[in-house]
Parts: C-alpha cells; sequence; structure tokens
C-alpha cells in the first residue's frame, strides 16, 4: 500500500494496530461522561447531542406524519361516496393541500434528516455532528414552523392552492388572504432546516468518518446522504427563489407570474419542479441507505455491488436534475424540449434498477431472516418496482397527456413515495428501535402491522390507477355518480383505513417500549457496521480504526477494543471535554482535533426569533418581525461568539503515537468547508435568479429595453464594477494586514471595505430607479431587476453584519494570525458577493443592449 | 487535503455526468429559444439548424466524455493523494460515471432525429 504525500494529514498505522493498548486510567471515563452528560429537566431543551436531537427530531417527523395522514382519511372520507358534503370544498383544498406539503416538507424530508442526525455520527464513528448547535437549531425551525402550519388550519387559514402552489391562482388576485402567505413564508423558512441539515451531512460525511474510513470503505448509506446533501444545495434554492419571487409578487405586486405585464406562471413552475423533482429522489435515495444497511445485516451477507450502488445512487441524483419537466408535458412546452425530459426519465430508471438488482441479490446470496424489518423491506421492493414502472409509463409523453392530474398519477406518486420511503422508514423503526434502550418491538405486532399497511397500501392506491384511467381528475371535492367511480373510490377509502390501523399499530408498540437510556449494548441483527458499537452520549468510548466496509463483521474483538478505549481519543484531551476527530475526505487519516460545543439555549432562542420574523412577516405585522429579525442576528452573534478559539491549545496526543493539533483555521477547518458549502447554496439561489432573468426574456422580449430607452448610461457600469473590484481589493488588503498582525491597519481595512461596498451598492442600485426610471411593479423586465438587486443587497446587509462582527473581534482581541476563523469566514462571503455584484451589474447593463 | 483541491477531485470524478449536465442545459436552451423566437424551422443549405446543432452537441459530447471514459480506464483521471485502493475506487467510479453520462447523452440526443423541434 503506498502512502502518497499529503502534507495535512498523518499517515494511518496498519490495520490491527491498536492505538492505546494499555489500560486507561479509571477516571478518563467518567471524565468522558461527565462532559458528555445529557442536562436534565427544563435544561433538557439546551441539549445539543445528536443522539438525542436526531431522536427528538424523529419524533417530531411522526407527529406530522400522523396528523398528515389524518388528514389523508379525512379526503379519503370525503371521497368514499359520490356527491358528499361531509366537508365543503374550501376545507377540503385546504386538507390536500395541507396533506401533500406536510408530507413533503414537514414528513419525509425532515424525518430522512433527522436520521440522517442520529445515524451518521454512529456509522462514521465521530462522537457528533460537526455543528451540533446547528442541528439543535435547524430542529427548533422546524419544530415552531410545522406547528404553525399545522395550527392555521384552525382558523382555517391554512393554505389552499395544492402542495405546488401554482400562481396565478395563488397570487394576490386569486388568493388575496393569508393562506398563501403562511405557505410561502411558514414553509419557506422550514427550507432553513433542510440545508443547514445539508451542511452538516457533507461536512460530517468528509470530515468526520473514522480513521481508514476511506471513500471505498464509507458505508452506503453515508454516500446516501451525501447525495442527499448534494442534492438539497442544488435544489433547494431553486424553491427558495421562487417563494421569494410569489411572495414578492403578493405583497409588492412584482409582476413575475402575470402573462400581461410580460411574466409567465410558467417561470413558477420550472422553478418548483427543479426543486420538485429532485425532491422525490431526496427522499428516496437515504431512504434506500438505510436499505443498503439494513439488507446485509438480514441477508447475513455483505452487499452485492457496492461500487455499483455508488454508482447509482450518485447517478440518480445527478440526473434527477433533467427530469423536472416532466411534470409539465401538458404546458405546451416544444415537443423536442419534452422528448429531452421523457428521455432522461427512463435513463434514470437504470441507476434505480442497479440498486433494485443489488439488493435482491444480497437476500439471494444470503440467508434472509423473517424478522419485521425483512418484511418492510421486501414490502418495499413489491411497491417501490411498481410505482418504478408507472413512472416509466408517465415518462412516455402521449400516456401522461392522458393521465395528467387524474388519480393514475395520485396512485403512481403515492406507489413510489409511500413505497419507497415509507416502507424503509417502518423498517428502519423496527431495526434501530434497540438503538434507544436495548428493546426490540413486538415481533407478533410487527407482522400484523406490516399485514396491514402492505393489504392497506395496495387496497387503498392499487385502484386509483383505474380511477385515474377512468377519468377522475385529482383534488376534487366530490364528483357525480354514476361514471364508475363510486365503488373504486370506496374500495380506496376502506383501503386507507386498514393502512392506518397498521401504522396505529406500530405506534402503540412504540408509546409501549419507548424509553431513552443514552447507552447503547445490543446487537440484535448481529450487524457490521459502526452504529452497533457499544456506545454512550459520548458516541464510540475510543474512535475506532477501520480498514473494512463491515468492520464488526470483519475485525475481530473490535466492539471490546473501542469500549477498553483502545483505538483513538479514549477521553477528553481539551479543557472544553467534547471533542471528535477530523479526517481527510479521501482516505480520512487523522489530520486534527475538533472541539465541540456543549448545551446552550441559543439555538432554542434563535429559532424561536427566526420563526416569530418570518410568521409575523405572513400576518403583515411588519414592525414586530422587524425587531423579531433584530433579535435573531443578535442571537447569532451571542451564539458564535465563544466560537472560533484560535490555535490555543498545544498538540494532544490520540493514541498510536499521533499528535495532532486542536483546532486549525484555513483550507482544511470544517468551518471553512460548511462556509464553502453555504456559498453553494447561495451561488445556486443566485443562478436560478438570473436562469428566471433570461426565461422571462425569453417569453416576453417585448418588455425589454429597446436601444437606450429606460438604460442608465454605460459610464455606470464602469463605475460601479470599479466599486466592487475595489471593494474586492480592500479585504485583500484587510488579510494581509491581519496576516501581519496589524489590527491598526485590519480595522481601518474592514472599514474601507464597508464604505467602498456601501458606494458600489448604490452604483449599482441607483441608476435602475433614479436614471432608467424602473418601477417593479410595472412589468416583468423591471420586477426581475429589482430583484437581482434586492438579492444583492441582502447580501450586501448580510456582509455588513459579518464585518461589523469581525470588526468586534478584532477590538476585544478575539482575532489575530492564529485565530482567524471568523475573519476566514468573513472573506469567503466578501469574495463571493464581490463577484455576485459583478455579475449583477454586468446582466443587468449588458444583456439588454446585447440582445436588443 | 483543503476544499479547493477536493473540489477538483470531485469535478474530475463526476465529469462524465457534468458533462451530460452542460449537454442537457444546452440543447434544452437552444431547442426553447429557437421555439421562443421562431426559428424552430430555420434551415442553411437544406439542413435544418435545430436539430442538426444538437446531433453535433450530442457527438461533440459524446466524444468528451468517451475520452473520460478511456482516460480513467487505462489508469488516469483524477489521481488524488490517496492509498491505491482509494485511487482505484475513484477511477472505476469516474469511469462508470462516464458510461453513465454516455448512455444518457445517447438517450437524450436521439429525439433530435426523431421528434419535430416546436410543434
Amino acid at each position: 500500500m503506498t502512502e502518497r504525500g499529503d502534507e495535512s494529514a498523518v499517515p494511518l498505522p496498519p490495520p490491527g494496530t491498536l492505538a492505546n493498548p494499555g489500560p486507561r486510567p479509571p477516571e478518563e471515563l467518567q471524565r468522558l461522561e461527565r462532559a458528555w452528560a445529557c442536562p436534565t429537566g427544563w435544561r433538557f431543551l439546551t441539549v445539543v447531542n445528536n443522539s438525542y436531537v436526531g431522536v427528538i427530531y424523529i419524533g417530531t417527523a411522526m407527529l406530522f406524519f400522523v396528523l398528515a395522514g389524518i388528514l389523508g382519511l379525512l379526503i379519503r372520507v370525503q371521497l368514499a361516496v359520490p356527491e358528499n358534503d361531509l366537508i365543503g370544498h374550501a376545507a377540503f383544498n385546504q386538507y390536500f393541500t395541507v396533506h401533500g406539503t406536510a408530507m413533503m416538507f414537514l414528513f419525509a424530508v425532515p424525518m430522512m434528516e433527522a436520521f440522517g442526525v442520529y445515524l451518521l455520527p454512529a456509522i462514521l464513528g465521530a462522537r457528533d455532528l460537526p455543528f451540533p448547535r446547528l442541528s439543535a437549531y435547524a430542529y427548533w425551525t422546524y419544530l415552531i414552523g410545522g406547528l404553525a402550519f399545522f395550527a392555521s388550519l384552525l382558523f382555517r387559514l391554512a393554505p389552499d392552492g395544492g402542495w405546488f402552489m401554482y400562481p396565478p391562482l395563488t397570487s394576490y388576485v386569486f388568493s388575496p388572504d393569508v393562506n398563501a402567505d403562511i405557505w410561502l413564508l411558514g414553509i419557506g423558512f422550514i427550507e432553513i432546516a433542510a440545508i443547514a441539515g445539508a451542511i452538516e451531512m457533507v461536512v460530517g460525511v468528509l470530515r468526520t468518518r473514522a480513521p481508514g474510513m476511506s471513500l471505498d470503505k464509507m458505508p452506503i448509506y453515508a454516500w446516501a446522504l451525501l447525495v442527499l446533501a448534494g442534492m438539497i444545495i442544488f435544489a433547494f434554492p431553486a424553491i427558495i427563489v421562487a417563494t421569494i419571487l410569489l411572495e414578492l409578487e403578493r405583497a409588492f405586486h412584482w409582476p413575475f407570474f402575470m402573462a400581461e405585464k410580460g411574466g409567465d406562471p410558467l417561470l413558477w413552475q420550472h422553478l418548483f419542479w427543479f426543486f420538485g423533482h429532485p425532491e422525490v429522489y431526496i427522499i428516496f435515495l437515504p431512504a434506500a441507505g438505510l436499505v443498503s444497511l439494513m439488507v446485509p445485516a438480514l441477508a447475513r451477507h455483505p452487499l452485492v455491488g457496492y461500487r455499483w450502488i455508488v454508482l447509482a445512487i450518485v447517478g440518480t441524483g445527478f440526473i434527477s436534475f433533467g427530469l423536472w419537466v416532466h411534470h409539465m408535458f401538458t404546458t405546451g412546452i416544444p415537443t423536442l424540449s419534452l422528448a429531452f425530459f421523457s428521455a432522461a426519465s427512463m435513463a434514470v430508471s437504470v441507476p434505480s434498477g442497479i440498486q433494485v438488482f443489488s439488493w435482491i441479490a444480497t437476500f439471494g446470496r444470503g440467508r434472509i431472516t423473517w424478522t419485521v424489518p425483512s418484511l418492510f423491506i421486501l414490502g418495499f421492493l413489491f411497491i417501490f418496482v411498481l410505482g418504478g414502472l408507472t413512472g416509466v409509463m408517465v415518462a412516455v409523453i402521449p400516456f401522461d397527456w392522458q393521465v395528467h392530474d387524474t388519480y393514475f398519477v395520485v396512485a403512481h406518486f403515492h406507489y413510489v413515495l409511500i413505497g419507497g420511503m415509507v416502507f424503509p422508514l417502518f423498517a428502519a423503526l423496527y431495526y434501530w428501535w434497540p438503538q434507544l434502550n436495548g428493546q426490540t418491538l413486538s415481533h407478533r405486532l410487527g407482522v400484523w402491522a406490516f399485514g396491514l399497511m402492505f393489504a392497506g397500501f395496495n387496497i387503498a392506491f392499487f385502484p386509483m390507477h383505474l380511477t385515474g384511467l377512468l377519468g377522475m381528475p385529482r383534488r376534487v371535492y366530490t364528483y357525480p355518480a354514476g361514471l364508475g367511480w363510486e365503488w373504486l373510490n370506496m374500495i380506496s377509502t376502506l383501503g386507507a383505513f386498514i393502512l392506518a390501523a397498521g401504522v396505529a399499530l406500530v405506534l402503540f408498540d412504540m408509546l409501549r417500549r419507548f424509553g431513552l437510556r443514552g447507552r447503547v449494548d445490543a446487537d440484535p441483527w448481529d450487524a457490521g457496521t459502526l452504529e452497533w458499537l457499544p456506545s454512550d452520549n459520548y458516541g464510540t468510548r475510543s474512535i475506532p480504526l477501520v480498514h473494512t466496509r463491515d468492520p464488526l463483521w470483519e475485525q475481530p474483538d473490535l466492539a471490546r477494543q473501542v469500549d477498553a478505549g483502545h483505538h483513538f481519543l479514549p477521553g477528553p484531551v481539551t479543557a472544553a471535554g467534547r471533542e471528535t476527530l477530523i479526517t481527510s475526505p479521501l482516505d480520512a487519516r487523522p489530520q486534527y482535533v475538533m472541539r465541540l460545543p456543549g448545551p446552550t439555549w441559543v439555538p432554542l432562542l434563535a429559532a424561536v426569533t427566526t420563526a416569530a420574523f418570518f410568521l409575523l412577516l405572513a400576518f403583515k405585522l411588519v414592525a414586530i418581525a422587524i425587531v423579531a429579525g433584530v433579535l435573531t442576528v443578535v442571537l447569532y452573534c451571542v451564539w458564535m461568539w465563544g466560537s472560533d478559539q484560535g490555535e490555543d491549545e498545544p498538540p494532544v496526543d490520540i493514541g498510536a503515537g499521533i499528535r495532532l493539533p486542536v483546532d486549525r483555521s484555513g483550507p482544511q477547518s470544517h468551518s471553512w468547508w460548511g462556509v464553502v458549502t453555504l456559498l453553494l447554496v447561495d451561488g445556486t439561489g443566485f443562478a436560478a435568479l438570473v436562469w428566471s432573468y433570461v426565461f422571462l426574456w425569453t417569453v416576453s422580449p417585448e418588455v425589454w429595453p429597446a436601444g437606450d430607452a429606460r438604460m442608465a448610461p454605460l459610464w455606470w457600469l464602469a463605475a460601479g464594477a470599479a466599486l466592487w473590484v475595489a471593494a474586492g481589493g480592500c479585504f485583500a488588503w484587510a488579510r494581509r494586514a491581519l496576516r501581519r498582525n496589524a489590527h491598526g491597519m485590519l480595522r481601518l481595512a474592514l472599514l474601507a471595505g464597508l464604505g467602498v461596498m456601501g458606494a458600489a451598492y448604490a452604483a449599482t442600485l441607483y441608476p435602475q430607479w433614479g436614471v432608467a426610471g424602473l418601477d417593479p411593479t410595472e412589468d416583468a423586465y423591471a420586477a426581475i431587476v429589482f430583484a437581482l438587486l434586492s438579492w444583492q443587497g441582502f447580501h450586501v446587509g448580510v456582509l455588513t453584519v459579518m464585518v461589523l462582527y469581525t470588526l468586534a473581534r478584532s477590538l476585544s482581541g478575539r482575532l489575530h494570525a492564529q485565530r482567524r476563523l471568523t475573519f476566514d469566514n468573513t472573506m469567503l462571503m466578501w469574495g463571493y458577493m464581490v463577484g455576485q455584484g459583478l455579475v449583477v451589474i454586468g446582466l443587468i447593463h449588458l444583456f439588454p443592449r446585447a440582445v436588443g | 487535503m483543503g476544499s479547493r483541491r477536493f473540489t477538483g477531485l470531485l469535478v474530475g470524478m463526476f465529469a462524465g455526468l457534468l458533462i451530460w449536465a452542460a449537454h442537457f442545459v444546452l440543447v434544452y436552451g437552444l431547442t426553447g429559444l429557437a421555439c421562443a423566437r421562431g426559428l424552430g424551422g430555420a434551415t442553411l443549405l437544406g439542413v435544418a439548424l435545430v436539430p442538426a446543432a444538437i446531433v453535433a452537441a450530442t457527438l461533440a459530447a459524446l466524444l468528451a466524455t468517451g475520452a473520460v471514459w478511456l482516460a480513467a480506464w487505462r489508469g488516469g483521471g483524477p489521481a488524488g493523494e490517496g492509498r491505491d485502493e482509494t485511487v482505484r475506487f475513484v477511477r472505476w467510479l469516474t469511469a462508470g460515471f462516464a458510461g453513465l453520462g454516455l448512455m444518457s447523452i445517447l438517450w437524450v440526443g436521439l429525439p433530435a432525429l426523431q421528434v419535430p423541434v416546436c410543434a
């Protein structure tokens, strides 16, 4: 085995090495336990440890699953017989909108992220996620936002435009009340939780793996979470931009989607489905990753075709971005364009097929154990394959034209989503339940629950294929008798209640056996992956050296060695007490020891103020909302103040003669990786906005300026661009000053940077309304120009806070050449913002001239 | 390994799929724009321009992806700085993604020969 040079990481000891072979001092374990103790009583709300946040996250997602499921049952009751007037049409519209929205945004995605929060550190051998407070913050925003969203039903204020909220129906003309705002602002901000989760996953998977767990030995689930995170990074910004544009149209009448002013409702559909289609895979891939973790243990055989599954997961992730128009086959898009999407929709079935064959092969090679998780996985395979087959059917354009917006589509996506996510989820709940308190859930009840769920699901949803083919449209609150739909609908309703009975049985068993113990020492499935090592609040006692894909199967005695503290970092090595190892992304070689934060109120408080900001805005209580927004920013600063402690500790011994630095700055630090990931999200959002600009020009060139009318003179471009470059120069100046520890110069450079940035923004903004005389309510061109300017303005605002914070750090003596994470983060954001400013000003001035 | 070098490695590894994505954006954007401006039926010397451009883009993308596949298969591609087995794994994936890319590019490009552009 050749070790190539990587100056940032130490070589790995040979396989089988015990990093700390001798007996450990008795007080070491107590110190570890004390450092990771779970806060009790009401202080439990301050918990940030992933083992606890993960469990309450999963529990909350289950709660929303049940609530949205009850709405589903109400929908089915209403549709059981023709001409039913049990639920009025207005309430019915709210029920199906909230059912769909909640199942997607409050159950499916958060549940997969919650499982990630809970399981990821354990399968990687880390003590916690890299940003524990961020996970806690994400959780609390999600909980508060989700509860508020459901509460809107009680006041008949829930959104009613369908889960995809198509304008013009959802714009201010046809939906003047706050219902749509609840969706846009309420769901919009919950996406913060998804993005926070994605950043955790990327940095967690790439940087906190156990030493030796190189990319080729990573559990498939970690690959799935990595792809999930990548997809969130590139898909969610599109819906965030769409949400912002629709809210701007509703609140200020900027006509992005109004055809009479040069807008286009299809812009919403493009942005929504550019997010919406990958969303299906964002849900399915991590569920498939869970299946790939469970199948080897349940079949008692290593996963067949590991490399092929990695290929399939990444391939699916990519190709899923080329499918969005297949939700828009009936919108009049050119035939050839439709054909591209039809082809890609069929291509994506190839990698999905690879995974299915791989699981079947693993079961075939091994010896299946007839446990409840096995049953749910077999159920998943059956249902998901049927959903995949109808997926290929609706990928055929003429067929889709026939069944679009009918119950056939409802049947298809329930087969895909319930088959692809809910059945694996229930398998996973049964499989990992013993981690909570050592108990397994009842086998007898589980078999009954599976039988009811499997039969109930098929009885409920299979007939919908037929009602769809018979022409029954989606989202109708009732239908006349005599169309041949009655008995099929009645059967569906019966099936839905059988399915619900199965779910209720599982919930009953869970409530009966719930209890959180912290300590995990059961391995009822005799599994091979690291999450079944003995562990406690601190994760595993020591961090294992890994050199195989199924370490518990192939590295004998590993569990005992790890629990006796014979591997890496067996106890606290810094005053902080909570630490984990940061390893290199490719080979997982140890790089540095990262200090982790302990319990704190800040994530909860910041989540409360964030939720208050968005929800108050939805109710147009702008003044109080601003107060909440300011409080949120203050809380962010309080949150960060204790971070960035610098490289103030001497290197520490983690075992095997390896001494590592404590915390790092620069491009190797986890903080740098986190900010780069965030900037990818940001850049994708900006790209979606630029794409919207070009799209609107494509459909409405007549509202774009012709000649010099409505255009500012070109020297404004020169001045603005020069100022943006100068703002970038100020930061380069500040960086040089920091490197030399010239603090006065650093502060001067930061202040100068702020001033120049303000001038650059003014030189970008002013000419558009002061010289060109644009009014964003006038037409789609002016609206999208002001949307770009507002986007940049938001970034200038964020940067201003960051620079002032950096200055405060400098003035309080918390910023110098060896303690510079704050500065580096601000610098990354600054560089991005300057680049974005140049694109904005260039696009606004040059594009109309180039095409006019 | 810093974030920039790792990003370089990822770009090399995903090259086949990134080329697919670029090809997809190009042919979709071209068709959409041509149809919006009424140029879907434009011809030059009797050759329909939009399908011809799509065929050309498809061939170029196939060639580029084929080159990635060949390089990875022969033991080139993103070398990284990992241990031998990690590097072999990355190369296998590079070739695999290129193979998937080849299939998908061909699949997406073929309709240009069969389907009317803007009908």
